[in-house]
């Protein structure tokens, strides 16, 4: 590129930033070639999207987490109905949450310590995950997060803005469905677009940096000089990144609205939780097909697991309690079943994303999603070995189909991996003996 | 404990040939004349870019965001440095964490004391008021004052953010977001220019060798101090060198130096994916690794630094910092609810120094067993500055991974087993009867006895000197002559950013005996080499004949003058 | 900083030790050690334990309350359907009408005699741990420790609780609410230090002082989620926090003479722990561990209120009907009558698992700070080899 070049890009943008009304096509050529020159960089990659499906009382340890760990593991039998995902999915045993002589509440610590990254003692003291995420990856949709819950309450949201500030859920899908789709919803493709000036301004600033080239490459000797060239094609990168960022947004091909739904009745019967949360996940899928937005937050039931089969007593948190263990087969079966409902809740939803077609992919292969409880074995409310899953390809900035044992690693790890991965500028996540620098390196492409 | 000095057993083993006698060595404290290396240009590591925005910003400023890991050249990363660059990926990083820091710079707690002036218009832009600023942030970040086309750019954008976001600040935001993405602040270059005093040589601008000085003694950027007196020109003086090694030796920020280098050549990037065990090495949490770490740097500086001791203590030292931790592993108590305690071990302890500590045994072991191969490996070419070669490419692990095999209850057996392979047994035996030295310490750390109920035998011999356990071992590493000629190499190149030249392997040898007959004091060595001439001294381009970078046998033949 | 000096752990002393051991002329030593489990002792048989079957789960008992209370049964079902966390309905209706269904007023944990006795259904079997605490082996209320088959065994503590769901377990597995209960406290908990000196032979020793005190300091957890043993802990200065004990070592077990124990706990479990005749059994086992039981009288209000306070909390969640548990501790209370002849006292017994530890002594008086972190603290003295770490290691 020459230095002629960059002065004529620098001016244009400079005019762009003067005045309000902005033309698509730009005098940007040569930011809109791909690196070969050869077409136009119309297979701009779509927007990562980041999606978290929590459920409460865990599930039996040694009957979820494969028995192989690394690559090629088979999914245990309370998983068993996601293997058909498996190479789309990080299973994560083993991480656990560290007190530092705080007491565990039960049923809070342990999402409090996957989600912020600290134990509270009593309120939580931190953003979530899908707040902190949101805040690089959520900015410029209609919603910043999306979050429903199952088990009708609006307060089982687990989405906080901040220490005070709670995202509340939405308990009805239809509800769900006129927020996203209703009146307001505007077609993407038919908006007016308006570029955000602080990407303009960053843009131009940018600009400045190239502009040095020349002049320090000369100060080098033919190494150096090669090693600086790959410095600057690295900051055109990021220029073309902002670049797309001023342009009108590609056509959405994925985009279209999800069926105008009927709810089920809200509450606890599992029944009825289950299909409202098919309902839950279509709406959400095509939320994020339409770039409505980039996060989406599921609580499948909540903490202190309320679901219940009719005719049966004992609630699934009640069960995971007092329910006897079968001598036979080794574990405790009304809460068990409650288990087995929920992973295949979380099996349609992955195969709801992965029906969504874009170009040679699916949403899935854009979505980093976090599945997790909060307890590893509910009965005794222990905070080891927490199942927790990732699934799919984070627009290919994970690596997935392992089986990650971490055991006695804490658990934000997790949250740490994921932040980096979506380009979250954090180097450490979590409070005292919580807080690491280590992201699971194995899965961070 | 028995030592034989044997100069064939010690070269044999790795077919050195044991060379040239130093001839011709001048006057006591007349150094050889080197004819210099080529100026460096080095990437920033990432300690190195947080201790520069903690001084430049404060440290209340947080560094967000990851970094590239850095690569390994000739033992360390500051050698690696210099041909590391930053790709794609690398610069969002960057970009990510320069975003956070200068959002941070300008905000409501910091701008009243980051920002000397107040905008005429606190929503539109006052070009005075941002070019007081810039140019002291710029003079800090680039090491050097700005130039005026820098300068200008930098007032221009920022003035031109200012009005379009209508906020002065969010105008110093994006130009402080540029400056901490800028080549001039992620590379470290240095410039070189004619020595008027030395016709036909050169050496370094001054305010390159104001870098070199503050990242070699202090691992950071230049102060306000350094970098005046560069721009005064004290520093092309050898009494304006030495008055600002003398102020920069004497300050407790020499310490930051001296951990810097040692966390740099003790390998510790290692432990970011150094992983054990849970099941088999239940106490070794990522907490003990990062108490492990700091436990070592902890008794370097003490003895070092803070008590001027002998560099080769740190094998036989029995002093050592502690917390409630480390103890659990060590078998100790400590008192100390919080925090770190010095500790001292017993005469008769089976520790000392800082091979026998976690850091050490831990980082060279696999996740699941001890390791005598890869801790001999280590010793020697970390301590000894000797290369190894890698194994063949097609060596059957097995038995040395089966640790229940019942035919070979110890790490001794197997490898015995092991190297009756012949294509093995060359290299092991250099490595092994060093690490089976260590092998009373497992994997994690803890210390055992036994293997598989088998008592564990701990004699062998390091390059001609034999002793019977990990304390004997810690002596002869303590009394072996690459000690000192390896530092002195690896403090040089971490302080210049390459290693040795062929043509200075005279002047590393000199600062060698140096080295030793001063005591083998860490500080004055660093003192010696920040006020010589061959640090700053640059080659003439077209005269690298002798630029061939010194090979281990450049280094053994170092050992033999010293000797 | 003050430095505690002659404490190392080196090969040289390990063997010193031995040999002085096998010499049969050793100086007698001191073990340290971190309480890594406590809980009540329930012992887990099969039917015969509970011919009348199992107390009822919550849901039922207070179906069975309702319906006492004049609800009709569709009534009450579908109050009861789904709490807790029916949608659109506060908790706060149905927790008030159990809450007072003694009366309609009262608070019915606080006065449980405001509520009619259901009738707890109690442990009739023949085996308990525990002790012989009033040395009575024709006792009616004798159980049979199942493993050594010591007659005369008093724990009606066990009695009480044995046929609740939560207190029921098979090993090894701990009951559910116990485990519940200890695996929030210890690690809120400031450790409880266990001490065992005047150990000449660790299977034989005549005469071991046994002490049993509060640490300043927090257990912390290995990677396997257990409890990190060898760490060090400093025992709290205050003496309300220690108790010492007398016993001795036969066959590897530890067994103390009889004496009151107070240990502080925490509100979640009990705010303080006060035996009046109790004593300890504890297996000293070969990897360092002890392991064993701890029994006594116990005011048995307190025990009660140990689960009462929390109201409806413990009671739905683990079943605890608390007005027949108030009943059932009455009756089954067998020593320190009050005036009226009511018995004020319950014998129990709890497990104890520890791990060694190092157990560290300051001087009182001096020593303020200890619990400050990163202060400089001034040593007094450490107690010479309270060393469960290394002898563990020596495979003793």
């Amino acid at each position: 590129m020459s230095a002629s070049m960059n002065a004529t890009r620098r001016n244009v943008l400079r005019g762009m930033m003067g005045g309000a009304a902005v033309s698509v096509g730009l005098p940007f050529l040569d930011c809109f070639l791909n690196t070969n020159g050869t077409a136009l960089a119309s297979g701009a990659p779509l927007p990562v999207a980041f999606s978290t499906f929590f459920w409460g009382c865990g599930l039996n340890p040694g009957r979820w987490e494969p028995k192989t760990i690394g690559a090629n593991y088979d999914m245990n039998i309370e998983s068993a109905a996601l293997q058909p995902f498996k190479s789309r999915i990080n299973v994560l045993s083993g991480f656990k949450v560290f007190l530092d002589g705080k007491g565990a509440r039960p049923h809070f610590t342990g999402e409090m310590a996957i989600l912020t990254g600290d134990v509270p003692r009593e309120q939580p003291n931190y953003a979530s995950l899908d707040s902190i995420v949101a805040d690089t990856i959520g900015t410029r949709t209609r919603f910043r997060s999306l979050e429903v819950t199952g088990t009708g309450k609006p307060t089982d949201s687990l989405s906080r803005r901040s220490a005070s500030v709670s995202n509340p859920a939405e308990i009805s899908p239809a509800a769900l469905y006129t927020r996203v789709f209703g009146p307001d919803f505007t077609d993407p493709n038919a908006a007016d677009f308006k570029p955000d000036p602080r990407v303009m301004v960053r843009r131009s600033v940018l600009s400045g940096v190239t502009d040095q080239r020349e002049a320090l490459l000369k100060q080098v000797g033919v190494n150096d000089r090669q090693r600086l060239d790959e410095y600057f094609t690295a900051v055109r990168q990021l220029e073309q990144q902002l670049d797309l960022q001023l342009q009108k947004p590609a056509p959405l091909e994925a985009c279209s609205k999800s069926a105008q739904p009927t709810d089920a009745e809200i509450g606890t019967e599992i029944d009825n939780v289950v299909a409202n949360h098919k309902l839950f996940a279509q709406i959400l899928a095509h939320a994020v097909a339409c770039d409505q937005t980039h996060v989406t937050n599921i609580v499948f039931g909540e903490a202190t697991s309320p679901l219940r089969r009719p005719g049966v007593a004992m609630t699934h948190h009640i069960s995971t309690h007092e329910e006897p263990m079968d001598p036979v087969l080794g574990y405790q079966p009304n809460a068990t079943y409650f288990m087995v409902r929920i992973v295949e809740s979380l099996a349609f939803y992955l195969q709801t994303l992965d029906s969504i077609k874009e170009g040679d992919g699916t949403l899935l292969d854009r979505t980093l999603m976090l599945a997790h409880s909060e307890t590893g074995f509910a009965k005794v409310h222990s905070l080891e070995n927490i199942p927790m899953f990732i699934a799919g390809g984070a627009g290919g900035r994970i690596k997935t189909g392992m089986h990650i044992q971490a055991k006695g690693e804490p658990v934000t790890r997790v949250g740490l991996t994921i932040q980096q991965a979506l380009g979250v500028p954090v180097d450490s996540w979590g409070t005292m003996s919580l807080a690491t620098s280590k992201p699971i390196s194995e899965i961070l492409v | 404990m028995v030592m034989s000095k044997s100069p064939t057993r010690f070269f044999g083993a790795l077919g050195f040939v044991a060379a040239i006698a130093l001839t011709g060595c001048g006057p006591k404290d007349d150094a050889p004349v080197t004819k210099g290396g080529p100026v460096s240009l080095r990437r920033l590591t990432e300690p190195e870019y947080r201790q520069i925005v903690a001084d430049v910003f404060g440290t209340t400023i947080k560094v967000p965001g990851r970094f590239e890991p850095d690569v390994r050249d000739n033992g360390l990363i500051a050698v690696g440095t210099s041909r590391e660059s930053v790709a794609g990926t690398g610069l969002e990083e960057y970009d990510l964490t320069a975003r956070g820091i200068a959002a941070q710079v300008v905000d409501d707690a910091h701008r009243t004391t980051l920002v000397p002036c107040t905008p005429a218009k606190a929503n539109d832009r006052d070009d005075a008021c941002a070019t007081k600023f810039i140019a002291r942030t710029g003079r800090m970040l680039f090491r050097r004052p700005m130039t005026q086309d820098e300068l200008q750019t930098q007032v221009k954008d920022a003035g031109e953010a200012a009005s379009k976001l209508g906020n002065f600040y969010t105008g110093l935001e994006m130009s402080v977001g540029a400056m901490l993405v800028s080549p001039q602040f992620l590379f470290r270059q240095e410039a070189s220019e004619a020595d008027p005093d030395n016709a036909g040589q050169r050496r370094l601008d001054a305010y390159s060798k104001a870098s070199r000085l503050s990242f070699f003694l202090w691992d950071t950027t230049p102060d306000a101090d350094l970098l005046e007196a560069a721009q005064k020109g004290d520093l092309d003086t050898d009494a304006g060198i030495a008055k600002q090694v003398d102020r920069m030796t004497n300050s407790p920020r020499l310490a930051s130096g001296v951990r810097a280098f040692f966390s740099d050549m003790l390998g510790f990037d290692g432990f970011v994916s150094l992983a054990k065990d849970p099941q088999i090495y239940p106490k070794y949490s990522s907490q003990v690794s990062v108490d492990a770490q700091e436990q070592t740097l902890r008794t370097l500086t003490d003895l070092l630094v803070t008590n001027n001791g002998d560099y080769r203590d740190i094998f036989t030292t029995r002093k050592t910092y502690l917390t409630r931790l480390l103890g659990s592993v060590y078998g100790v108590p400590v008192m100390t609810s919080t925090g770190w305690e010095p500790h001292e071990y017993a005469e008769n302890d089976p520790r000392a120094g800082i091979l026998t500590e976690i850091s050490f045994v831990s980082l060279h072991s696999h996740p699941g067993r001890s390791s005598p191969t890869i801790r001999g490996k280590a010793l020697r070419q970390v301590f000894l500055c000797q290369k190894v070669p890698d194994p063949p490419g097609n060596v059957n692990f097995n038995l040395v991974n089966d640790t229940k095999n019942p035919a070979f209850h110890t790490a001794r057996s197997r490898l015995g087993a092991h190297i009756n392979q012949p294509t093995c047994a060359g290299c092991h035996k250099i490595m092994d009867p060093v690490g089976l030295a260590m092998e009373n310490f497992d994997s994690a750390g803890g210390f055992r006895t036994t293997e598989n109920d088998v008592a564990i035998e701990t004699n062998g011999e390091i390059d001609g000197m034999k002793f019977s356990d990990a304390i004997g071992f810690t002596k002869a590493v303590h009394d072996h002559p690459a000690v000192p000629v390896c530092l002195v190499n690896r403090l040089y190149a971490f302080g210049t950013g390459r290693a040795g030249t062929k043509d200075e392997a005279e002047w590393l040898n000199y600062q060698t005996k140096q080295f030793v007959n001063s005591g083998y004091k860490v500080p004055e060595l660093m003192r010696r080499i920040a006020s010589s001439k061959a640090f700053y001294r640059i080659s003439t381009p077209g005269t690298d004949a002798n630029n061939a970078t010194l090979s281990m046998a450049g280094t053994s033949t170092q050992t033999e003058a010293v000797k | 900083m003050t430095r505690f000096h002659s404490y190392s752990r080196s090969l040289g002393v390990i063997a010193g030790l031995a040999l002085a051991t096998a010499a049969g002329h050793a100086s007698a030593e001191t073990r340290g050690y971190v309480v890594s489990w406590f809980g009540v002792s329930t012992y887990y048989g099969n039917e015969s334990d509970c011919p009348d079957g199992l107390n009822p789960m919550s849901t039922e008992f207070y179906k069975r309350e309702l319906i006492r209370l004049g609800y009709s049964d569709p009534d009450a079902t579908k109050l009861l359907k789904d709490f807790p966390g029916n949608p659109g309905r506060a908790d706060g209706e149905y927790i008030k009408i159990m809450g007072t269904r003694g009366d309609k007023k009262t608070n019915v944990y606080a006065h449980p005699e405001s509520s009619y006795d259901p009738g707890l259904k109690e442990i009739k079997g023949k085996f308990a741990y525990g002790f012989n605490l009033d040395g009575k082996t024709d006792s009616p209320i004798s159980f049979t420790d199942p493993d050594t088959g010591e007659q005369g065994i008093k724990n009606q503590y066990y009695r009480t609780l044995g046929c609740i769901r939560s207190f029921r377990a098979p090993p090894p597995a701990h009951p559910t609410l116990a485990q519940a209960q200890w695996d929030v406290l210890r690690d809120e908990m400031p450790a409880w230090l266990i001490e065992i000196s005047g150990i000449t032979d660790p299977k034989n020793s005549d005469n071991v002082t046994v002490t049993i005190s509060r640490g300043v300091d927090h257990i912390s957890r290995d990677t396997t989620g257990g409890v990190r043993s060898d760490m060090s802990f400093k025992v709290d200065p205050d003496p309300r926090t220690h108790n010492v004990l007398h016993g001795s070592i036969k066959n590897g077990v530890l067994t103390t003479d009889a004496s009151d124990i107070r240990i502080v706990a925490d509100p979640f479990l009990i705010p303080e722990f006060n035996w009046k005749q109790a004593r300890l059994k504890l297996k000293l086992n070969d990897d360092g561990t002890l392991k064993g039981i701890l029994g006594g009288y116990h005011d048995w209000y307190a025990l009660y209120w140990s689960y009462a306070e929390s109201g409806w909390v413990e009671e739905h969640s683990a079943s605890v009907d608390m007005p027949a548990l108030y009943y059932s501790l009455k009756r089954n209370a067998d020593a320190y009558p009050d005036a009226t002849g009511q018995n004020t006292a319950i014998s129990t017994a709890y497990e104890v698992e520890a791990v060694p530890a190092f157990v560290l002594h300051t001087d009182d008086k001096n020593d303020k700070k200890v619990s400050d972190a990163g202060g400089s603290i001034q040593v007094r003295h450490v107690e010479e080899a309270n060393m469960g770490g290394w002898l563990r290691k020596l495979g003793w």
